[in-house]
Protein backbone atom coordinates (compact mmCIF):
# COMPACT_ATOMS: atom_id res chain seq x y z
CA UNK A 1 0.00 0.00 0.00
CA UNK A 2 2.86 2.36 0.91
CA UNK A 3 4.52 1.56 -2.42
CA UNK A 4 1.40 2.63 -4.32
CA UNK A 5 1.22 5.84 -2.32
CA UNK A 6 4.81 6.65 -3.23
CA UNK A 7 4.21 5.71 -6.85
CA UNK A 8 1.25 8.11 -7.05
CA UNK A 9 3.15 10.91 -5.32
CA UNK A 10 6.03 10.51 -7.76
CA UNK A 11 3.53 10.48 -10.63
CA UNK A 12 1.92 13.76 -9.55
CA UNK A 13 5.29 15.47 -9.13
CA UNK A 14 6.41 14.16 -12.52
CA UNK A 15 3.24 15.64 -14.04
CA UNK A 16 3.86 19.02 -12.40
CA UNK A 17 7.51 18.94 -13.42
CA UNK A 18 6.77 18.50 -17.13
CA UNK A 19 3.84 20.91 -17.01
CA UNK A 20 5.76 23.88 -15.55
CA UNK A 21 7.39 25.18 -18.77
CA UNK A 22 3.98 25.27 -20.47
CA UNK A 23 2.43 27.16 -17.56
CA UNK A 24 5.24 29.68 -17.40
CA UNK A 25 5.60 30.29 -21.16
CA UNK A 26 1.85 30.37 -21.71
CA UNK A 27 1.04 32.56 -18.76
CA UNK A 28 3.75 35.09 -19.49
CA UNK A 29 2.90 35.36 -23.20
CA UNK A 30 -0.78 35.83 -22.35
CA UNK A 31 0.19 38.51 -19.87
CA UNK A 32 2.47 40.25 -22.39
CA UNK A 33 -0.35 40.21 -24.93
CA UNK A 34 -2.70 41.75 -22.37
CA UNK A 35 -0.16 44.38 -21.39
CA UNK A 36 0.68 45.36 -24.97
CA UNK A 37 -2.68 45.25 -26.66
CA UNK A 38 -5.27 45.62 -23.91
CA UNK A 39 -6.94 42.74 -22.08
CA UNK A 40 -10.22 42.85 -24.00
CA UNK A 41 -8.97 43.89 -27.43
CA UNK A 42 -6.46 41.05 -27.90
CA UNK A 43 -9.04 38.36 -27.15
CA UNK A 44 -11.44 39.76 -29.74
CA UNK A 45 -8.94 39.81 -32.57
CA UNK A 46 -7.12 36.99 -34.33
CA UNK A 47 -4.56 39.23 -36.02
CA UNK A 48 -2.17 41.94 -34.91
CA UNK A 49 1.12 41.73 -33.07
CA UNK A 50 -0.11 41.67 -29.45
CA UNK A 51 -3.07 39.53 -30.31
CA UNK A 52 -0.89 36.86 -31.88
CA UNK A 53 1.38 36.76 -28.82
CA UNK A 54 -1.72 36.37 -26.66
CA UNK A 55 -2.98 33.43 -28.76
CA UNK A 56 0.42 31.69 -28.77
CA UNK A 57 0.41 31.94 -25.00
CA UNK A 58 -3.16 30.65 -24.94
CA UNK A 59 -2.07 27.60 -26.97
CA UNK A 60 0.82 26.86 -24.61
CA UNK A 61 -1.54 27.31 -21.67
CA UNK A 62 -4.12 25.00 -23.23
CA UNK A 63 -1.54 22.21 -23.16
CA UNK A 64 -1.06 22.53 -19.41
CA UNK A 65 -3.71 20.02 -18.31
CA UNK A 66 -3.08 17.48 -21.14
CA UNK A 67 0.68 17.49 -20.51
CA UNK A 68 0.18 17.13 -16.77
CA UNK A 69 -2.17 14.18 -17.28
CA UNK A 70 0.13 12.61 -19.88
CA UNK A 71 3.17 12.63 -17.60
CA UNK A 72 1.24 11.40 -14.57
CA UNK A 73 0.30 8.37 -16.69
CA UNK A 74 3.84 8.12 -18.09
CA UNK A 75 5.32 8.04 -14.61
CA UNK A 76 3.19 5.03 -13.68
CA UNK A 77 2.96 3.12 -16.96
CA UNK A 78 6.10 4.35 -18.75
CA UNK A 79 6.19 5.08 -22.49
CA UNK A 80 3.08 3.09 -23.51
CA UNK A 81 0.95 5.17 -21.12
CA UNK A 82 1.79 8.55 -22.65
CA UNK A 83 -0.90 8.40 -25.37
CA UNK A 84 -3.72 7.39 -23.03
CA UNK A 85 -2.70 10.08 -20.53
CA UNK A 86 -2.43 12.83 -23.14
CA UNK A 87 -5.80 12.04 -24.72
CA UNK A 88 -7.42 11.72 -21.30
CA UNK A 89 -6.00 15.13 -20.38
CA UNK A 90 -7.51 16.73 -23.47
CA UNK A 91 -10.86 15.14 -22.64
CA UNK A 92 -10.66 16.41 -19.06
CA UNK A 93 -10.33 19.95 -20.43
CA UNK A 94 -13.15 19.44 -22.95
CA UNK A 95 -15.64 18.44 -20.30
CA UNK A 96 -14.61 21.15 -17.85
CA UNK A 97 -13.03 18.81 -15.34
CA UNK A 98 -9.70 20.66 -15.52
CA UNK A 99 -6.76 19.94 -13.30
CA UNK A 100 -8.65 17.94 -10.68
CA UNK A 101 -10.06 15.48 -13.20
CA UNK A 102 -6.64 15.20 -14.85
CA UNK A 103 -5.07 14.03 -11.59
CA UNK A 104 -7.46 11.09 -11.38
CA UNK A 105 -7.50 10.41 -15.14
CA UNK A 106 -3.70 10.33 -15.35
CA UNK A 107 -3.42 7.86 -12.47
CA UNK A 108 -6.13 5.61 -13.95
CA UNK A 109 -4.52 5.73 -17.41
CA UNK A 110 -1.17 4.68 -15.95
CA UNK A 111 -2.61 1.70 -14.11
CA UNK A 112 -4.79 0.63 -17.05
CA UNK A 113 -1.69 0.49 -19.24
CA UNK A 114 0.17 -1.48 -16.59
CA UNK A 115 -2.72 -3.95 -16.53
CA UNK A 116 -2.82 -4.18 -20.34
CA UNK A 117 0.90 -4.98 -20.40
CA UNK A 118 0.03 -8.24 -18.64
CA UNK A 119 -2.39 -9.49 -21.33
CA UNK A 120 -1.16 -12.94 -22.29
CA UNK A 121 -0.41 -12.95 -26.02
CA UNK A 122 1.27 -15.68 -28.03
CA UNK A 123 4.93 -14.97 -28.66
CA UNK A 124 4.37 -14.55 -32.39
CA UNK A 125 1.98 -11.65 -31.71
CA UNK A 126 4.10 -10.14 -28.94
CA UNK A 127 5.00 -7.04 -30.95
CA UNK A 128 1.32 -6.21 -31.39
CA UNK A 129 0.98 -5.46 -27.69
CA UNK A 130 2.88 -2.15 -27.54
CA UNK A 131 2.21 -1.13 -31.14
CA UNK A 132 -1.53 -1.78 -31.51
CA UNK A 133 -3.27 -3.34 -28.53
CA UNK A 134 -2.15 -1.09 -25.65
CA UNK A 135 -2.52 2.26 -27.46
CA UNK A 136 -5.95 1.42 -28.89
CA UNK A 137 -7.48 -0.18 -25.82
CA UNK A 138 -6.04 2.29 -23.34
CA UNK A 139 -7.22 5.37 -25.26
CA UNK A 140 -10.63 3.77 -25.82
CA UNK A 141 -10.93 2.95 -22.15
CA UNK A 142 -9.90 6.46 -21.07
CA UNK A 143 -12.53 7.93 -23.40
CA UNK A 144 -15.27 6.01 -21.63
CA UNK A 145 -13.83 6.61 -18.18
CA UNK A 146 -13.34 10.36 -18.50
CA UNK A 147 -16.58 11.16 -20.30
CA UNK A 148 -18.91 8.77 -18.52
CA UNK A 149 -17.44 8.07 -15.08
CA UNK A 150 -15.23 10.86 -13.74
CA UNK A 151 -16.22 13.73 -16.03
CA UNK A 152 -19.47 14.99 -14.53
CA UNK A 153 -18.53 14.82 -10.84
CA UNK A 154 -15.23 16.58 -11.48
CA UNK A 155 -16.76 19.29 -13.65
CA UNK A 156 -19.16 19.93 -10.78
CA UNK A 157 -16.33 19.84 -8.24
CA UNK A 158 -14.26 22.26 -10.34
CA UNK A 159 -17.16 24.67 -10.55
CA UNK A 160 -17.84 24.34 -6.84
CA UNK A 161 -14.18 25.07 -6.03
CA UNK A 162 -14.16 28.25 -8.12
CA UNK A 163 -17.52 29.32 -6.74
CA UNK A 164 -16.16 28.71 -3.27
CA UNK A 165 -13.05 30.83 -3.85
CA UNK A 166 -14.83 33.73 -5.50
CA UNK A 167 -17.47 33.62 -2.76
CA UNK A 168 -14.91 33.73 0.05
CA UNK A 169 -14.80 36.80 2.24
CA UNK A 170 -13.66 37.96 5.65
CA UNK A 171 -12.45 35.19 7.91
CA UNK A 172 -12.62 32.39 5.34
CA UNK A 173 -10.31 34.21 2.94
CA UNK A 174 -7.85 34.69 5.79
CA UNK A 175 -7.85 30.93 6.39
CA UNK A 176 -7.26 30.24 2.70
CA UNK A 177 -4.40 32.74 2.65
CA UNK A 178 -2.80 31.29 5.78
CA UNK A 179 -2.96 27.69 4.53
CA UNK A 180 -1.82 28.51 0.99
CA UNK A 181 1.03 30.72 2.22
CA UNK A 182 2.18 28.25 4.86
CA UNK A 183 2.28 25.48 2.26
CA UNK A 184 4.34 27.64 -0.12
CA UNK A 185 6.81 28.54 2.64
CA UNK A 186 7.05 25.02 4.04
CA UNK A 187 9.43 23.31 1.62
CA UNK A 188 10.34 26.15 -0.77
CA UNK A 189 9.80 24.52 -4.15
CA UNK A 190 9.30 20.97 -2.87
CA UNK A 191 6.18 18.81 -3.16
CA UNK A 192 4.02 20.73 -0.66
CA UNK A 193 4.92 24.04 -2.29
CA UNK A 194 4.09 22.59 -5.70
CA UNK A 195 0.68 21.40 -4.51
CA UNK A 196 -0.17 24.96 -3.48
CA UNK A 197 1.25 26.29 -6.76
CA UNK A 198 -0.87 23.84 -8.74
CA UNK A 199 -3.93 25.22 -6.96
CA UNK A 200 -3.00 28.78 -7.96
CA UNK A 201 -2.41 27.64 -11.57
CA UNK A 202 -5.75 25.84 -11.71
CA UNK A 203 -7.63 28.93 -10.54
CA UNK A 204 -5.60 31.14 -12.89
CA UNK A 205 -6.54 28.93 -15.80
CA UNK A 206 -10.18 29.16 -14.74
CA UNK A 207 -10.07 32.94 -14.65
CA UNK A 208 -9.68 33.74 -10.95
CA UNK A 209 -6.44 35.68 -10.53
CA UNK A 210 -6.38 36.32 -6.76
CA UNK A 211 -4.73 33.04 -5.61
CA UNK A 212 -1.83 33.62 -8.01
CA UNK A 213 -1.14 37.05 -6.54
CA UNK A 214 -0.99 35.43 -3.11
CA UNK A 215 1.28 32.74 -4.58
CA UNK A 216 3.67 35.43 -5.87
CA UNK A 217 4.26 37.19 -2.57
CA UNK A 218 4.34 33.99 -0.50
CA UNK A 219 7.02 32.54 -2.81
CA UNK A 220 9.10 35.72 -2.77
CA UNK A 221 8.97 36.36 0.97
CA UNK A 222 11.39 33.62 2.21
CA UNK A 223 14.49 34.62 0.21
CA UNK A 224 13.74 38.30 0.84
CA UNK A 225 13.39 37.65 4.57
CA UNK A 226 16.70 35.82 4.86
CA UNK A 227 18.51 38.44 2.77
CA UNK A 228 17.09 41.22 4.92
CA UNK A 229 18.03 39.36 8.10
CA UNK A 230 21.62 39.05 6.89
CA UNK A 231 21.78 42.78 6.13
CA UNK A 232 20.34 43.78 9.49
CA UNK A 233 22.26 41.44 11.82
CA UNK A 234 25.59 40.74 10.14
CA UNK A 235 27.05 39.17 13.27
CA UNK A 236 24.46 36.42 13.43
CA UNK A 237 25.53 34.82 10.17
CA UNK A 238 28.72 33.15 9.03
CA UNK A 239 30.76 34.52 6.13
CA UNK A 240 29.66 31.73 3.81
CA UNK A 241 26.02 32.40 4.61
CA UNK A 242 26.43 36.11 3.94
CA UNK A 243 28.02 35.43 0.56
CA UNK A 244 24.57 34.38 -0.66
CA UNK A 245 22.92 37.69 0.33
CA UNK A 246 22.88 39.07 -3.22
CA UNK A 247 21.64 35.74 -4.55
CA UNK A 248 18.77 35.78 -2.08
CA UNK A 249 17.70 39.27 -3.16
CA UNK A 250 17.75 38.14 -6.79
CA UNK A 251 15.84 34.99 -5.84
CA UNK A 252 13.23 37.12 -4.11
CA UNK A 253 12.88 39.44 -7.10
CA UNK A 254 12.63 36.54 -9.56
CA UNK A 255 10.27 34.52 -7.33
CA UNK A 256 12.63 31.60 -6.85
CA UNK A 257 12.07 30.53 -3.25
CA UNK A 258 14.69 27.79 -3.68
CA UNK A 259 17.38 30.34 -2.78
CA UNK A 260 16.28 30.02 0.84
CA UNK A 261 16.68 26.23 0.89
CA UNK A 262 20.29 26.07 2.14
CA UNK A 263 19.22 27.92 5.28
CA UNK A 264 16.12 25.80 5.82
CA UNK A 265 18.14 22.62 5.27
CA UNK A 266 20.81 23.71 7.72
CA UNK A 267 18.51 24.72 10.56
CA UNK A 268 14.94 23.59 9.79
CA UNK A 269 13.61 24.13 13.30
CA UNK A 270 14.34 27.84 13.08
CA UNK A 271 13.81 28.64 9.42
CA UNK A 272 10.87 26.46 8.36
CA UNK A 273 8.44 27.97 10.89
CA UNK A 274 9.66 31.51 10.21
CA UNK A 275 9.32 31.10 6.44
CA UNK A 276 5.88 29.52 6.84
CA UNK A 277 4.72 32.36 9.06
CA UNK A 278 6.01 35.07 6.72
CA UNK A 279 4.60 33.44 3.59
CA UNK A 280 1.24 32.88 5.27
CA UNK A 281 1.06 36.56 6.27
CA UNK A 282 2.07 37.68 2.75
CA UNK A 283 -0.56 35.50 1.08
CA UNK A 284 -3.26 36.61 3.47
CA UNK A 285 -2.42 40.30 2.98
CA UNK A 286 -2.56 39.84 -0.78
CA UNK A 287 -6.08 38.40 -0.51
CA UNK A 288 -7.20 41.11 1.90
CA UNK A 289 -5.81 43.87 -0.33
CA UNK A 290 -7.71 42.33 -3.27
CA UNK A 291 -4.59 41.84 -5.41
CA UNK A 292 -4.80 39.84 -8.64
CA UNK A 293 -2.15 38.95 -11.21
CA UNK A 294 -2.48 37.25 -14.57
CA UNK A 295 1.05 35.91 -14.99
CA UNK A 296 1.87 32.52 -13.44
CA UNK A 297 5.53 33.26 -12.63
CA UNK A 298 8.18 35.94 -12.92
CA UNK A 299 8.34 37.85 -9.64
CA UNK A 300 8.73 41.64 -9.66
CA UNK A 301 9.19 41.61 -13.42
CA UNK A 302 5.49 40.80 -13.72
CA UNK A 303 4.23 43.23 -11.08
CA UNK A 304 3.15 45.61 -13.86
CA UNK A 305 0.44 43.08 -14.67
CA UNK A 306 -0.98 43.21 -11.16
CA UNK A 307 -4.14 45.21 -10.58
CA UNK A 308 -2.64 46.84 -7.46
CA UNK A 309 1.16 46.61 -7.71
CA UNK A 310 1.83 48.90 -4.74
CA UNK A 311 -0.41 46.83 -2.50
CA UNK A 312 1.23 43.61 -3.73
CA UNK A 313 4.65 44.99 -2.80
CA UNK A 314 3.25 45.98 0.56
CA UNK A 315 1.91 42.43 1.10
CA UNK A 316 5.36 41.06 0.24
CA UNK A 317 7.16 43.45 2.58
CA UNK A 318 4.82 42.78 5.50
CA UNK A 319 5.25 39.02 5.19
CA UNK A 320 9.01 39.22 4.74
CA UNK A 321 9.24 41.53 7.75
CA UNK A 322 7.41 38.96 9.88
CA UNK A 323 9.85 36.22 8.77
CA UNK A 324 12.87 38.43 9.33
CA UNK A 325 11.68 39.40 12.79
CA UNK A 326 11.20 35.76 13.82
CA UNK A 327 14.60 34.76 12.40
CA UNK A 328 16.40 37.59 14.19
CA UNK A 329 14.58 36.91 17.45
CA UNK A 330 15.59 33.26 17.62
CA UNK A 331 18.83 33.06 15.64
CA UNK A 332 21.94 32.66 17.76
CA UNK A 333 25.33 33.94 16.73
CA UNK A 334 27.44 31.24 15.14
CA UNK A 335 29.77 29.60 17.66
CA UNK A 336 33.52 29.72 17.19
CA UNK A 337 33.31 26.03 16.37
CA UNK A 338 30.90 26.60 13.49
CA UNK A 339 33.13 29.31 12.06
CA UNK A 340 36.07 26.92 12.32
CA UNK A 341 34.23 24.07 10.59
CA UNK A 342 33.26 26.45 7.87
CA UNK A 343 36.80 27.75 7.44
CA UNK A 344 38.01 24.20 6.94
CA UNK A 345 35.32 23.26 4.47
CA UNK A 346 35.97 26.45 2.49
CA UNK A 347 39.69 25.81 2.19
CA UNK A 348 39.08 22.17 1.32
CA UNK B 1 33.43 1.06 -3.61
CA UNK B 2 31.96 2.66 -6.70
CA UNK B 3 28.66 4.38 -6.03
CA UNK B 4 26.43 5.91 -8.67
CA UNK B 5 23.30 7.97 -8.19
CA UNK B 6 20.47 9.78 -9.94
CA UNK B 7 18.71 12.84 -8.51
CA UNK B 8 15.59 14.70 -9.61
CA UNK B 9 12.98 17.10 -8.19
CA UNK B 10 9.82 18.78 -9.46
CA UNK B 11 11.23 22.17 -10.45
CA UNK B 12 14.65 20.78 -11.28
CA UNK B 13 16.71 23.81 -10.27
CA UNK B 14 17.64 23.35 -6.63
CA UNK B 15 16.88 20.09 -4.81
CA UNK B 16 18.21 18.04 -7.75
CA UNK B 17 21.65 19.64 -7.59
CA UNK B 18 21.82 19.94 -3.81
CA UNK B 19 21.03 16.24 -3.43
CA UNK B 20 23.69 15.36 -6.04
CA UNK B 21 26.26 17.44 -4.19
CA UNK B 22 25.33 15.86 -0.86
CA UNK B 23 25.77 12.34 -2.28
CA UNK B 24 29.11 13.24 -3.85
CA UNK B 25 30.43 14.83 -0.69
CA UNK B 26 29.45 12.04 1.67
CA UNK B 27 30.82 9.33 -0.66
CA UNK B 28 34.13 11.08 -1.17
CA UNK B 29 34.45 11.72 2.55
CA UNK B 30 34.14 7.98 3.13
CA UNK B 31 36.70 7.21 0.44
CA UNK B 32 34.35 5.91 -2.26
CA UNK B 33 34.36 6.69 -5.96
CA UNK B 34 31.14 8.36 -7.00
CA UNK B 35 29.24 9.60 -10.05
CA UNK B 36 25.85 11.30 -9.86
CA UNK B 37 23.53 12.01 -12.76
CA UNK B 38 21.20 14.99 -12.35
CA UNK B 39 17.82 15.05 -14.05
CA UNK B 40 16.86 18.67 -13.53
CA UNK B 41 15.16 21.33 -15.62
CA UNK B 42 18.01 21.13 -18.16
CA UNK B 43 17.45 17.41 -18.74
CA UNK B 44 20.01 14.72 -18.01
CA UNK B 45 23.48 15.91 -17.05
CA UNK B 46 26.55 13.84 -16.18
CA UNK B 47 24.70 10.86 -17.60
CA UNK B 48 25.47 7.39 -16.27
CA UNK B 49 26.61 4.99 -18.97
CA UNK B 50 25.81 1.28 -19.09
CA UNK B 51 29.41 0.73 -18.01
CA UNK B 52 28.99 2.96 -14.94
CA UNK B 53 25.86 1.11 -13.92
CA UNK B 54 27.37 -2.33 -14.44
CA UNK B 55 30.47 -1.39 -12.45
CA UNK B 56 28.57 0.20 -9.56
CA UNK B 57 28.51 -1.45 -6.16
CA UNK B 58 25.44 0.56 -5.21
CA UNK B 59 22.91 2.66 -7.12
CA UNK B 60 21.24 5.50 -5.24
CA UNK B 61 18.01 7.09 -6.42
CA UNK B 62 17.10 10.40 -4.78
CA UNK B 63 14.09 11.35 -6.87
CA UNK B 64 10.73 13.10 -6.56
CA UNK B 65 10.13 12.79 -10.31
CA UNK B 66 10.18 9.56 -12.28
CA UNK B 67 13.71 8.57 -13.32
CA UNK B 68 14.34 9.07 -17.04
CA UNK B 69 15.63 6.09 -19.01
CA UNK B 70 14.82 3.88 -16.03
CA UNK B 71 15.31 0.81 -18.26
CA UNK B 72 19.06 1.28 -17.78
CA UNK B 73 18.69 0.09 -14.21
CA UNK B 74 16.57 -3.00 -14.93
CA UNK B 75 19.58 -5.28 -14.51
CA UNK B 76 20.54 -3.82 -11.12
CA UNK B 77 19.59 -6.30 -8.39
CA UNK B 78 17.23 -5.07 -5.68
CA UNK B 79 19.85 -5.33 -2.91
CA UNK B 80 22.13 -2.87 -4.73
CA UNK B 81 19.38 -0.31 -5.25
CA UNK B 82 18.83 2.36 -2.59
CA UNK B 83 15.74 4.49 -2.99
CA UNK B 84 15.66 7.83 -1.19
CA UNK B 85 14.19 11.30 -1.70
CA UNK B 86 16.22 14.44 -2.46
CA UNK B 87 14.90 16.01 0.73
CA UNK B 88 16.13 13.11 2.91
CA UNK B 89 19.60 13.21 1.34
CA UNK B 90 19.97 16.99 1.72
CA UNK B 91 18.74 17.01 5.32
CA UNK B 92 21.13 14.24 6.35
CA UNK B 93 23.69 13.08 3.75
CA UNK B 94 24.98 10.36 6.07
CA UNK B 95 21.73 8.48 5.41
CA UNK B 96 23.41 7.26 2.21
CA UNK B 97 26.22 5.58 4.14
CA UNK B 98 23.79 4.21 6.73
CA UNK B 99 21.72 2.60 3.98
CA UNK B 100 24.81 1.07 2.39
CA UNK B 101 26.10 -0.28 5.69
CA UNK B 102 22.68 -1.74 6.40
CA UNK B 103 22.82 -3.90 3.27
Amino acid sequence: MKEIGKEIKTALLTGVSYMLPFVVAGGILVAIGFAGGGAVAVTQSETGFWSRIFWWGKDAFALMVPIFCAYVAYSIGDKPALAAGLVAGCLCDDIGGGFLAAIVAGIIAGYIVNALKKIPVPASLRSLLPTVIIPTLSVLAMGFIVEIVIGKPFAALNEAMLGFISGLDGSSIIILGLIQGAMLGFDLGGPVNKAAYAFACATLEAGNYAPMAANFVASMAPPLAIAAAMCIAKKKFTAAEKSSTAGCFIGAAAMISEYAIPFAAGNPLLYVPSFMAGSAVSATCSYLFGCTIQAPHGGVFMFGLCNKPIMLILALLIGAAVSTAIILAFKKEPSAEEEEVERISVTE
Amino acid sequence: MYIVGVTSCATGIAHTYMAAEAIQKVCKKNGHKVKVETQGAMGQENKLSAKDIAAADFVIFANDVKIKDSGRFDSVPEEKLIKLTPHAVIADPTIVMKEIEGR
